[in-house]
């Protein structure tokens, strides 16, 4: 135990010394490159084909090192110049990135934008990857008008996203280009650029579409979201200044981006209590969704928080100003995320920015749900406490279930389920947006969506289920997954009942024949016990050697029981994508 | 800074750009190391204006061609 603390001692603080390379205000090319070779990185690789027509080595020969500090390494294959976009693919890619010098182009940004549609779909069509289109990074006459373009039919293109080399370019003004280099190295990007693009790529665009994104950042608050020690210093003595407040805003950014924020500190709740009352402070204590002051461990803090915010500890990220805290809490929340906050809050903030894991292409509107979600638990257990059975408090609840079969509207949603649940999820399959694209059009795969609404709150589109049918009155259930906000109301069984009877009635319609037997399919993960435990449950089975189990599609107590529930059942997609 | 001191952060420069094992004394140049394209060349310049925060002229670009050549126009960027 002593040797695996001291390793994770030795790691937390080797991060904190690569952290300040990687998050300076200009990270320089020599420093990331010599702080790369002391970071052990996880195989297998990643691996970026590149399709373009300008160099993008530059920016390639940088990303090992940023992507070091996200504990991975890269293989980047990057194409022959090629303003056709041929896109000779041979072999899998992890990520495809398109990364054209559209100044080259003598069409018109319409005319353009409606060929590189046709080329980005026809790559669709050849690869499963995510397929990264950079923009056209200028503000200025047609290129507007073109990224906006770019931006309308990159929605409707499954696992599409687009790169906001505008925003990049804004940012650094003059200094996004060199002209300088046009003659010896093929581009016009300066290094500041060079070095800004593979920061974001390594940090922020391959992460968001690699894996789920974070789901929560827990705050220290000495020496971290305020300066100085508010059991010595008091209220009036800690400091607050623009470092703190920029740092602060960014919190709430990060909260109005779809994150839970928590606070995890040793001090007198009533200080703290009083520090936030005061006008002292940027953040408004009502955006941090769960918060553990007292003289306790930080690692059974932590621990308190995860349950609170129902997240596992490899979705929180915790700030803290003391390494070895960071690595006391790290030796007992196994995959928690670290950032070390340095003496300067504006550095604090700055790694907050490009934080594997933090940043997201798009808002996201489940993000205000699941906040509605939590804030409303409390009233809900108390409906539990005061009801007399479980079938009153489900009444008290006043709970609408909502199925559709196939709502291809919501594919990005469902992509996310599959993507981001653990404990409820029971393969693991973890499709990508293409292959969910596949089952959204294909006759004999379907894949059911569940919408849960109560009268606290709209908790949205919070479960899938993906069969398909083997035409002799087998139905498969090869992927189910339930967000873990409609866990723990107690109506797994008839989200499940209500789930098969639509699929079933769909495989009728699609010419299949009648559901007479369900096989369920599952995965051992390392979180996904609660889904397998319901499945033993709810089929009266001990699950094979194989993960599956079968049952007899007909009425038993279990799910007759189900059916009984209080609980109103519509179908069809809501009006609102919820 | 003294010109020992700059050859000696010139061939480190060289080191992490070049993927290479640039020795630490001697002659060294682009003729002698395959490694040492246009692309990499680009690389280095770029490293090399961090490290002694200097801009070279376009001009200088192929003149860079050798430690020697490097270490003079460091030098020279400096003195001026």
């Amino acid at each position: 135990m002593a040797v695996q603390m001291s390793t994770i001692v030795d790691q937390a603080f080797a991060r904190a010394e690569f952290q300040k390379v990687v998050f300076a205000q200009a990270p320089r090319r020599a420093d990331l490159l010599r702080a790369a070779k002391k970071v052990p990185t996880k195989a297998p690789p990643i691996r970026l084909r590149v399709h373009r027509n300008h160099p993008f080595e530059f920016i390639a020969s940088l990303l090992p090192a940023m992507c070091a500090y996200d504990g991975r390494s890269i293989d980047v294959e990057i194409g022959e110049y090629d303003d056709s976009l041929s896109l000779a693919l041979q072999g899998r890619a992890d990520v495809e990135l398109i990364w054209l010098d559209y100044e080259r182009y003598k069409l018109t940004p319409d005319a353009l934008s409606e060929w590189l549609k046709c080329r980005v779909e026809a790559l669709r069509g050849a690869s499963p990857a995510p397929i990264l289109v950079a923009d056209w990074p200028r503000r200025m006459g047609g290129a507007q008008g073109f990224n906006e373009s770019l931006r309308a039919w990159g929605k409707d293109v499954p696992g599409v996203r687009i790169l906001p080399l505008d925003e990049a370019a804004d940012a650094l003004g003059d200094e996004y280009l060199d002209k300088r280099m046009a003659s010896v190295g093929a581009t016009r990007l300066s290094e500041r650029a060079n070095v800004t693009l593979a920061r974001l790529m390594g940090l922020c665009w391959l992460p968001a579409v690699l894996r789920p994104r974070l789901k929560a950042v827990v705050f220290d608050l000495d020496n971290t979201l305020w300066g100085g020690v508010l059991g010595e210093d008091g209220q009036d003595g800690v400091i607050v200044d623009q470092g703190y407040d920029a740092l602060q805003d960014k919190a709430v950014e990060l909260a109005q981006s779809g994150l839970f924020l928590g606070i995890l500190s040793r001090n007198e709740p009533e200080d703290v209590e009083a520090m936030f009352a005061s006008e002292r402070m940027t953040l408004p204590s009502q955006s941090v969704s769960a918060r553990t002051i007292s003289w306790g461990s930080k690692s059974e803090g932590m621990a308190e928080i995860a349950k609170t915010l129902r997240v596992g500890f490899d979705a929180i990220l915790f700030v803290d100003d003391n390494p070895g805290e960071l690595a006391a809490v790290a030796s007992t929340c196994p995959g928690i995320q670290l950032l070390h906050a340095t003496p300067d809050p504006l550095e604090t903030c700055r790694a907050l920015e490009f934080y594997p894991g933090l940043f997201t292409f798009g808002g996201d509107a489940t993000d205000a749900l699941r906040f509605a979600d939590l804030a409303t638990n409390d009233a809900r257990q108390s409906l539990r406490a005061q009801a007399e059975s479980h079938k009153d408090y489900l009444a008290s609840l006043d709970l609408e279930l909502r199925v559709a079969v196939n709502p291809a509207a919501n594919r990005a949603r469902l992509h996310q389920l599959s993507q981001k649940t653990n404990q409820f999820n029971l393969s693991l399959q973890r499709l990508s947006e293409t292959d969910i694209a596949d089952v959204l059009s294909a006759s004999d795969r379907h894949v059911v969506a569940i919408w849960l609404a109560d009268k606290f709150s709209e908790s949205g589109l919070i479960a899938a289920m993906f069969v398909s049918a083997d035409g002799q009155g087998m139905l498969h259930v090869d992927e189910l997954c339930v967000s873990c906000r409609a866990l723990g109301r107690g109506v797994e069984d008839i989200m499940m009942v209500t789930a098969i009877d639509a699929a079933a009635a769909a495989v009728i319609v699609n010419g299949g024949a009648r559901i007479e037997q369900v096989r369920f399919q599952s995965e051992k993960g390392p979180r996904n016990y609660p889904a397998r435990a319901w499945l033993e449950a709810f089929s009266g089975q001990t699950l094979g050697a194989d993960g599956s189990v079968t049952v007899a599609w007909t009425e038993t107590p279990r799910t007759a029981q189900a059916r009984a529930l209080p609980v109103r059942i519509k179908t069809g997609e809501p009006n609102a994508n919820q | 800074m003294q010109t020992n001191e700059i050859d000696v952060r010139v061939r480190e420069i060289l080191r992490l750009a070049l993927k290479t094992d640039v020795p630490e004394e001697g002659s060294y140049a682009r003729e002698d190391d395959p490694n040492w394209d246009s692309l990499k060349h680009v690389e280095m310049i770029f490293m090399l204006e961090d490290e002694f925060d200097v801009q070279f002229a376009e001009d200088d670009f192929a003149k860079m061609g050798s430690v020697a050549a490097i270490v003079a126009l460091v030098e020279a960027n400096h003195a001026a």
